[in-house]
């Protein structure tokens, strides 16, 4: 177990060497600057070059890189190019926002997909299996941006029952908070959630049509319900568990844009907002902070598979 | 003699009361009959086996007798008599009062028969509990205990709480077995219990059921490819072929003097049986053919030494002599099917010691 997790932690690393060394290339091989951004198109080239100057941006792209990758390994992620305000204060800032977005999407799609695959399964290929089947194909192949206009659209502007972008803090008033967080929520969710679906709905299947400990319950004389939900079910969270592993990455990009739809003041508007000027010290810092996220999260996920899954924990423990 | 079910008179044929009785029973696809038209009793108290080779329908056979039938398959017709009761039409609901209860089934693969990611104690509590539901915690531990001992787990309350990857090949058939006694059924079916394990826990499996059997006086319907797996371990045997029964009748009447062709090649293929008449066929060339491809005629036609135009044509009828203890030996044959056959000692009705004491 322990050897695992280091074994992680290392690939955690070079992973972030590795997204962090591209990312500040293809930031830098943008066309235009951060200078010639900031002094507007009636700037002369003397002034745009002494800017350049004056932010250290004359010197070639690696040296910079390997500065700030010294500066991000004692904790300092630099200061915005743009406002002057130091990017870790920037980020924290914008973390609640991205981070109760994705926590609610996440937890929607998770247990959204239990519920409609047990419901699903409760009749396979009846009408209702078939109607949710389709519906999330549909999700599936709709972009989220276009399902957040679209929300924003009939329940925002049509109907009036939501307000359709901008943003509260939790703390200042947790009640508009979450009528704010309800549409930008289901755009988010609604990818992952026809994902998990289509995936836990296949898994139980299978195990119901082809599983010989399912074919023992029966001969015990255990109904299809409690095996559905007792056995089949607990079952096939491993293979979910793997998946949203893999998906957090989906579930992170994915607010970017919602946050951009919605007016939501999080880490996703503001990374591209900060491409938009090529500030490149935040695009870096927002880039770390989301690559680390999904090392951690997919760490903890093999943990917790280790600790909830008995054949890999007793393999575990016995290697 | 302790246990009256299992004393086999030397004089008057012992009434054995019939626990299950299938009748002319079809089971099948929307393309193929897997079982066609097969009728055998199974006694209280008795081992019955069921032979045949890979493909013969055994199985399809076995889990129609559980209502656990493959998705897609089928009862087509026939009864199947549970206690006197035609089972063969339940809805899910009262099959779940026959199972456990009547009848409890045993499978091959014991790793795949338990739930990997439950104790092994929980998956026997629960077919504890759906039987009897108001015995409550302590109770349901203490029958769990029991059952474990029964089927001689030594250790039992250490294994409750492991898992089945945690427990040898053996094991698990025991746990399975447990799973199957929760119940107290009348009936257990054994689909290849001893397939997926070594030859000395394949012994030590099936002596277990003897012995549960002794004690309980359960019936077993024991289905294997190995005829002489059921020269020791069953009273009767059903040898089937291509979805049909090819022969049926006391396990020593059949292997002694087998009648049907493609019964002789079974047992002639096993080096130490005598058989009667030994040269007919030391191997069985060919494979079965497929339920879906069955000719109009004898399924054993093209691999039979003795087929003549007439097998191809249609199905021969049944033919019975007389076994030992009041058996009939049955089976389907133009060539050595003649009425008013002498039993296999030469004397209709007559008896001998039993093969299985
Ligand atoms: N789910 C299914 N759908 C269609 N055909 C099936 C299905 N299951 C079994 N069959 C067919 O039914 C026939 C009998 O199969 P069955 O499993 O009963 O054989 P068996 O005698 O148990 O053989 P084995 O020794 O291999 O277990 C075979 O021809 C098989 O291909
Ligand atoms: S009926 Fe004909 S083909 Fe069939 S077993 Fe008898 S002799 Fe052989
Ligand atoms: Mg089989």
């Amino acid at each position: 177990m322990r050897r695992m997790i280091l074994a992680r932690l290392a690939s955690g690393v070079l992973v972030l060497f590795g997204v962090t060394l591209l990312v500040y290339f293809l930031v830098n091989a943008l066309p235009g600057s951060v200078a010639a951004v900031m002094l507007g198109d009636q700037a002369t080239e003397e002034a745009v070059s002494e800017l350049s100057a004056q932010l250290g941006l004359d010197r070639p792209v690696i040296v910079r890189y390997f500065e700030w990758m010294g500066g991000a390994l004692t904790g300092d992620l630099g200061k915005s190019f743009t406002s002057g305000q130091p990017v870790s204060e920037a980020i924290l800032q914008r973390i609640p926002a991205t981070a109760q977005l994705t926590f609610m999407a996440l937890v929607v799609a998770i247990f959204g997909s239990v519920l409609l695959s047990v419901v699903s399964l409760s009749k396979p290929r009846g009408v209702i299996d078939r109607t949710i089947s389709t519906s999330m194909f549909v999700l599936l192949a709709t972009p989220n941006f276009l399902l957040g206009l679209l929300l924003v659209l009939a329940v925002a502007v049509s109907w009036s029952l939501l307000p359709s972008s901008g943003w509260t803090s939790f703390a200042d008033d947790p009640i508009d908070n979450l009528r704010r967080a309800i549409l930008p929520t289901l755009a988010l969710a609604a990818g992952p959630l026809a994902m998990y679906t289509r995936l836990l709905r296949g898994d139980m299947m299978e195990q119901m049509l082809r599983s010989d400990y399912v074919v023992t319950a029966r001969a015990k004389g255990v109904s299809e319900r409690t095996i559905r939900l007792r056995h089949v079910l607990r079952n096939s969270l491993f293979p979910l568990l793997t998946n949203i592993g893999l998906t957090v990455g989906i579930l992170v990009g994915g607010s970017v844009v919602i946050e951009n739809v919605f007016g939501i003041p999080g880490l996703g508007r503001y990374l591209v907002q900060s491409i938009g000027s090529r500030d490149a010290p935040v695009v870096l810092g927002v880039v770390v902070i989301i690559a680390t996220t999904v090392v951690i999260v997919n760490l903890l996920i093999d943990i917790l598979y280790g600790v909830l899954d008995p054949r890999v924990r007793h393999e575990r423990s016995n290697s | 003699m302790i246990a009256e079910t299992h004393t086999q008179s030397t004089t008057a044929a012992p009434a054995v009361e019939t626990v299950v009785e299938v009748r002319n029973l079809v089971v099948g696809t929307a393309t193929a009959r897997l079982v066609d038209g097969v009728s055998f009793t199974v006694p209280s108290g008795r081992t019955v086996a069921l032979v045949g080779e890979s493909g013969a329908g055994k199985s399809v056979s076995a889990r129609a007798l559980m209502g656990l039938l493959p998705a897609g398959v089928e009862v087509l017709g026939g009864e199947i008599l549970v206690n006197g009761r035609d089972v063969s039409r339940f809805n899910p609901r009262q099959w779940r009062s026959v199972r456990g209860r009547e009848l409890s089934m045993v499978f091959q693969n014991p790793l795949r028969s338990l739930n990997p990611t439950m104790r092994v104690g929980a998956q026997i509590a629960e077919a504890v509990r759906l039987y009897d539901p108001k015995l409550g915690r302590a109770g349901e531990r203490a029958r769990v205990l029991e059952l474990l001992e029964q089927v001689r787990i030594p250790d039992p309350e250490r294994r409750l709480f492991e898992y089945p990857h945690q427990l040898s090949g053996g094991m698990r058939q025991r746990v399975v077995i447990a799973i199957a006694l929760a119940s107290n059924p009348r009936v257990l079916i054994a689909d290849e219990p001893t397939t997926a394990l070594d030859v000395t826990t394949q012994a030590q499996i099936l002596d277990l059921l003897d012995t549960l059997q002794a004690e309980n006086g359960m019936s077993i319907v024991l289905v294997t490819h190995d005829i002489r797996v059921a020269e020791e371990r069953a009273h009767e045997v059903i040898v089937m072929y291509s979805g049909r029964i090819a022969e049926t009748g006391r396990i020593g009447d059949v292997v002694r003097s087998p009648m049907m062709p493609y019964t002789r090649a079974l047992i002639a293929a096993v080096p130490s049986f005598d058989v009667t008449p030994r040269s007919l066929l030391p191997t069985i060339p060919g494979r079965p053919p497929h339920p879906s491809q069955r000719s109009a005629g004898c399924a054993f036609a093209p691999r039979c030494p003795l087929a003549e135009a007439r097998c191809d044509l249609a199905i021969p009828d049944v033919t019975s002599r007389p076994g030992n203890n009041g058996t009939r030996q049955q089976w389907r044959c133009f060539v050595t099917g003649k009425t008013d056959q002498p039993g296999p000692t030469g004397q209709a009705g007559a008896s001998e010691e039993g093969e299985k004491a």
